[in-house]
C-alpha cells in the first residue's frame, strides 16, 4: 500500500513538474486602483513569476471587440520578455481598452503556442468621464487618490486622466521618469490642480531651488511665493511668472494662478483647500486627425497604365493574329512569327505596366502635426498615415512613437473586412505592426511621441527692427516657413536641414493671413484647418515634408505632410 | 531523339480547323479584359466595393482554355500521322493557344498587382489541364467517329467533371485550384492541395497518353488490315 502510494506521489510530481516549470502571471493591475477611461490609453502593470530554465516569451494583452454588424475585431499589444529562472519581473505597458463589456485577456506565449492566460472583467470599475487624481489631498468625491510611487512613468498612461490635484506632497519624491511623463502628460493637455496653505512654499514650493526641485519650481505660475496670514487663514502671495496670470481672485487677493503648459495648465491655489468652482477652460483639445486622414487618403489618386495604350495594343495583336492566320494556312512560319509577336506584345506590356510610376505595391500620405512651445523642453507630435494597398501580403510597419493605434476606417472603406493588428513593443519608442494587407484595401493608424523640438525660435524685440532667429535640428527641409508676429505674418521661406538662419523682420515680406491661407497648396491648406492656430505670437509656422515616424519602403509612394508650429519667441 | 525532333518540326498549330479557335479565344477572353483595365482614380473610389471585371476575365479566360483544348482532341483524331506525331501536335495546340493568351496574362498581371511567378505557375496548371482534356478529346474522337456523339460526350463529361471535383477530388478543379494562386490568402497552409494538383495532373497526362497511344495503334492497325495507308 505504501509503496502505491509513494508511485502515486512520483507520478504526480512528475505531471506537474511541466506546469510548475512554466512562467505564471502573477498578478493584473488596471488603470488608476482599477479604474480607467474606456476607449483611451490604460497603465496594466502584470507581474510574472517563473521557475523554469531562463526563456523568452511574449507577454500579449489583447480584447475582442465586436462592432453593431457582429464583425469582430481585435485590438493586441505584444512585447517581448526574457525570464531568468526564479524571476519576479513586473511589466508596464498601456493598452487601449475599447469596450467594458468584453475582458481583457492577458497571456505569455512562446513560439505562437499559449502557455497561460488571465481575463480581466472591466465592467465594474470604469469611468464615464475623464478620471481625476488626488495626491496627498484628502477624500474627495470624484476623486481617485493614488499614492506618488503609482503614478505613471509613461506619459501616453494619462491619457485618461484630465486632471491631478497635488496637496502637500513633496516632488522631490518622483522620479525623472515620472516627472517627465507628468510634464508630457501636461504639454498634450492635462490640467494640474497644486494646492497650497500653511508652510507650502516653504516645504514643497522649491524656495530652495536645486536641480531635483528645478523642474517643478519652472511648473509654478509664481516665484518668490511667501505664506501670509489673512482672516485666520494661510494664504500664498507670490510674483506672477512670465506668461502666467490670476484666474480667480477674492478680495483683492488672487486666489489661483494659472501657467499655460503647452496645451496643458497648471493652477496653484493660494488656499489649502481647492475653491468651490475651479475655473473651467475652452475646449482646447486638438482636434482629432482620423477624418483628416481618411479624407487626405481618400482623395490621393492612384496612377493606373493608360487603358488606351494597352487596349490598343491588344487590339491590335487580335486582329494581327486573325490575318496572321489566314495566311498561316498558306505560309508556316506565320505560325511561329505570331508567337514570337505574342512574347514580345508581354514583354513590352509588362514593361509599360511596371514604371516606377505604376508599380508601387503602396500608396500613403502622411499627415502630422508638430507643437512646440519655445519655453518647454519637449514638442508633442501627432501623426497619421493612411495606406492603401495594390496587393495582398504579410506587412510589418516599424513606427517610432510613444502609443500607436489603428484607426477605424471611414464609411468608405468600412465594408471590407480589417483583420488583426499586432502591434510588438520592440523597444520604449518603436513599435512594429504586424497584419496582412488585402488587395486594394486601406488602413489607417496614428502614432503620438514626446521628443525634443525638431525647431528653434527665437524673436529679440529689444533691436529695432526684431530679429528673427530660426533653427531647424530635423533631417529635413523647413518649408513655406512664415513668423507670425501679431495680426501679420511674414514669409520666411525654407530652412534647409541642421540650419539656423537669422534675419531682421523688415526683410520679410509681409502677407495677410487671409492671402496666406488662399495661397496655400490643398493638403497644406487641410492640414492647417485641422490644426492650424492663429492665436500664438510671436509664432513660427512651416512644413515638413519627410517624416521619420513611419518607416518607409522602397516600393511605396508617400505624401508627407507635417505642420510645425512653434508657438512663443 | 531524331523522330521527336521531327515531330516537333511537322507541327502546324494553325489549322483551318483550329485557326478559328485561336481568334475566337482571344476575342472572347479580350472582352472582359478590356472592360475590366483600370484607370487612374482616386483611393475612395478604388477602395469602394465595385463589380470587378477581373474575375469575370479569369473566369472566361479558365474555361475557355479548357473547352479549345478539348475540341482539338477531335480535330487531332482525323489526323493520319503516327501516335507520336499527333501528341506533339496536339500538345502544341495547347502551348500555342498560351502563348497567344500571354500579353493578356501580362495585363492581368499589372491589373491584379499578383506575382508574376505566381501567375508563371497558375498558367502551368492551366496548360497541364487544358492537356489533359486536349487528350481526353482526343480519345473521344478516335472512340466516337460520329460529331454529334463527339459533341454530347465530350460536353457531357466535361460539365460533369467541373462541377463533380467541387466536391470530390478537389486538386482536379481549375477553379478551386487557380483561385488561390489569384487569391489574396497565403499559399503557406496550401503547399499539400497544389501538390497533389499538379501531381495528379502530371500522372493524369501520363496516362493518357499511354491510353490515347494504344488507340491510335489499333486505329492505325485497323487501317492497314482493311487495306488503307497511313
Amino acid at each position: 500500500m505504501r509503496r502505491i502510494c509513494a508511485w502515486g506521489f512520483v507520478t504526480v510530481a512528475l505531471a506537474a513538474a511541466p506546469v510548475l516549470a512554466q512562467p505564471q502571471i502573477e498578478s493584473v493591475e488596471l488603470g488608476f486602483n482599477g479604474r480607467f477611461l474606456p476607449g483611451a490609453l490604460t497603465p496594466l502593470v502584470v507581474t510574472l513569476r517563473h521557475r523554469g530554465p531562463a526563456q523568452s516569451f511574449y507577454l500579449e494583452v489583447s480584447q475582442e471587440i465586436r462592432d453593431f454588424t457582429e464583425r469582430s475585431f481585435s485590438e493586441r499589444l505584444r512585447m517581448s520578455v526574457s525570464l531568468a529562472p526564479g524571476a519576479r519581473k513586473t511589466i508596464s505597458l498601456d493598452f487601449p481598452i475599447r469596450s467594458v463589456g468584453v475582458p481583457v485577456r492577458v497571456a505569455l506565449l512562446a513560439e505562437n503556442r499559449e502557455i497561460t492566460h488571465t481575463e480581466i472583467v472591466v465592467r465594474e470599475r470604469w469611468s464615464e468621464t475623464p478620471i481625476t487624481l488626488g495626491l496627498a489631498v484628502g477624500q474627495m468625491p470624484s476623486l481617485e487618490p493614488i499614492a506618488p510611487e503609482k503614478l505613471p512613468k509613461r506619459w501616453t498612461s494619462y491619457e485618461g486622466v484630465s486632471r491631478i490635484v497635488w496637496g502637500r506632497l513633496d516632488p522631490a519624491r518622483l522620479s525623472a521618469e515620472q516627472r517627465s511623463a507628468l510634464l508630457g502628460w501636461l504639454v498634450c493637455g492635462g490640467e494640474l490642480v497644486i494646492v497650497s496653505g500653511e508652510n507650502w512654499y516653504e516645504q514643497f514650493g522649491a524656495a530652495q531651488p536645486s536641480v531635483e526641485s528645478a523642474w517643478w519650481a519652472l511648473l509654478l505660475p509664481i516665484t518668490n511665493g511667501r505664506v501670509v496670514r489673512h482672516h485666520e487663514t494661510a494664504w500664498l502671495e507670490g510674483d506672477l511668472r512670465p506668461g502666467a496670470r490670476v484666474v480667480v481672485s477674492a478680495a483683492g487677493r488672487p486666489v489661483v494662478w494659472e501657467r499655460p503648459v503647452g496645451q496643458g495648465r497648471v493652477l496653484l491655489v493660494a488656499l489649502a483647500t481647492l475653491p468651490e468652482q475651479l475655473p473651467g477652460r475652452s475646449p482646447e483639445r486638438a482636434p482629432e486627425g482620423d477624418q483628416a486622414i481618411i479624407r487626405a487618403l481618400g482623395a490621393l489618386v492612384v496612377p493606373f497604365p493608360a487603358r488606351e495604350v494597352i487596349g490598343g495594343l491588344l487590339l491590335a495583336f487580335v486582329i494581327g493574329v486573325g490575318i496572321g492566320g489566314m495566311l498561316a494556312t498558306y505560309r508556316r512560319r506565320i505560325s511561329l512569327g505570331i508567337a514570337l509577336a505574342a512574347v514580345a506584345l508581354s514583354v513590352v506590356l509588362f514593361q509599360y505596366q511596371h514604371r516606377p510610376e505604376f508599380s508601387h505595391e503602396r500608396y500613403a500620405v502622411h499627415i502630422g502635426v508638430v507643437r512646440i512651445w519655445s519655453d518647454e523642453p519637449i514638442a508633442w507630435e501627432q501623426d497619421w498615415y493612411g495606406v492603401f494597398f495594390r496587393r495582398s501580403q504579410d506587412e510589418l510597419f516599424l513606427v517610432t512613437a510613444d502609443s500607436v493605434r489603428a484607426v477605424k476606417p471611414g464609411l468608405w472603406a468600412a465594408a471590407r473586412p480589417v483583420g488583426e493588428v499586432i502591434a510588438e513593443i520592440v523597444s520604449p519608442q518603436t513599435r512594429a505592426l504586424r497584419f496582412r494587407s488585402m488587395r486594394d484595401s486601406v488602413r489607417f493608424f496614428s502614432a503620438e511621441r514626446m521628443a525634443e523640438p525638431l525647431v528653434q525660435f527665437t524673436v529679440n524685440e529689444a533691436v529695432t527692427p526684431p530679429q528673427i532667429r530660426v533653427y531647424n535640428r530635423s533631417s529635413a527641409v523647413l518649408q513655406d516657413a512664415v513668423v507670425r508676429m501679431g495680426q501679420e505674418l511674414y514669409r520666411l521661406g525654407t530652412v534647409a536641414a541642421q540650419t539656423e538662419l537669422r534675419r531682421p523682420l523688415s526683410e520679410l515680406s509681409r502677407v495677410s493671413p487671409a492671402e496666406w491661407l488662399t495661397s496655400l497648396p490643398e493638403g497644406q491648406r487641410m492640414v492647417w484647418q485641422q490644426w492650424g492656430d492663429m492665436n500664438a505670437s510671436p509664432a513660427l509656422i512651416g512644413w515638413l515634408e519627410d517624416g521619420s515616424v513611419w518607416a518607409k519602403t522602397d516600393r511605396e509612394a508617400r505624401t508627407v505632410l507635417r505642420l510645425v508650429t512653434v508657438s512663443g519667441g | 531523339m531524331r523522330s521527336a525532333r521531327e515531330a516537333i518540326a511537322r507541327i502546324e498549330p494553325i489549322m483551318p480547323t483550329t485557326w478559328s479557335a485561336y481568334v475566337g479565344y482571344l476575342v472572347l477572353t479580350g472582352i472582359p479584359l478590356l472592360m475590366a483595365l483600370p484607370s487612374s482614380a482616386r483611393i475612395d473610389a478604388l477602395s469602394e466595393p465595385r463589380l470587378s471585371m477581373v474575375p469575370i476575365f479569369v473566369t472566361a479566360a479558365i474555361a475557355l482554355f479548357t473547352i479549345y483544348s478539348l475540341n482539338f482532341g477531335p480535330a487531332h483524331a482525323k489526323l493520319r500521322r503516327s501516335p507520336q506525331e499527333i501528341h506533339t501536335s496536339l500538345l502544341g495546340h495547347v502551348g500555342f493557344l498560351m502563348v497567344l493568351s500571354l500579353p493578356y496574362w501580362t495585363v492581368f498581371v499589372g491589373i491584379s498587382g499578383l506575382p508574376l511567378a505566381r501567375i508563371a505557375v497558375a498558367l502551368f496548371y492551366l496548360v497541364l489541364y487544358g492537356s489533359c482534356w486536349a487528350l481526353i478529346g482526343l480519345a473521344i474522337g478516335l472512340r466516337w467517329p460520329s460529331e454529334i456523339t463527339q459533341f454530347n460526350i465530350k460536353y457531357a463529361l466535361l460539365i460533369v467533371s467541373v462541377i463533380g471535383t467541387f466536391f470530390a477530388l478537389r486538386p482536379l478543379n481549375p477553379f478551386l485550384v487557380l483561385s488561390l494562386w489569384f487569391g489574396e490568402g497565403s499559399l503557406k497552409e496550401q503547399w499539400g492541395f497544389l501538390l497533389l494538383a499538379y501531381g495528379s495532373l502530371g500522372a493524369g497526362i501520363f496516362l493518357l497518353l499511354r491510353w490515347t497511344a494504344t488507340l491510335l495503334n489499333k486505329r492505325d492497325q485497323d487501317i492497314i488490315a482493311e487495306g488503307g495507308t497511313l
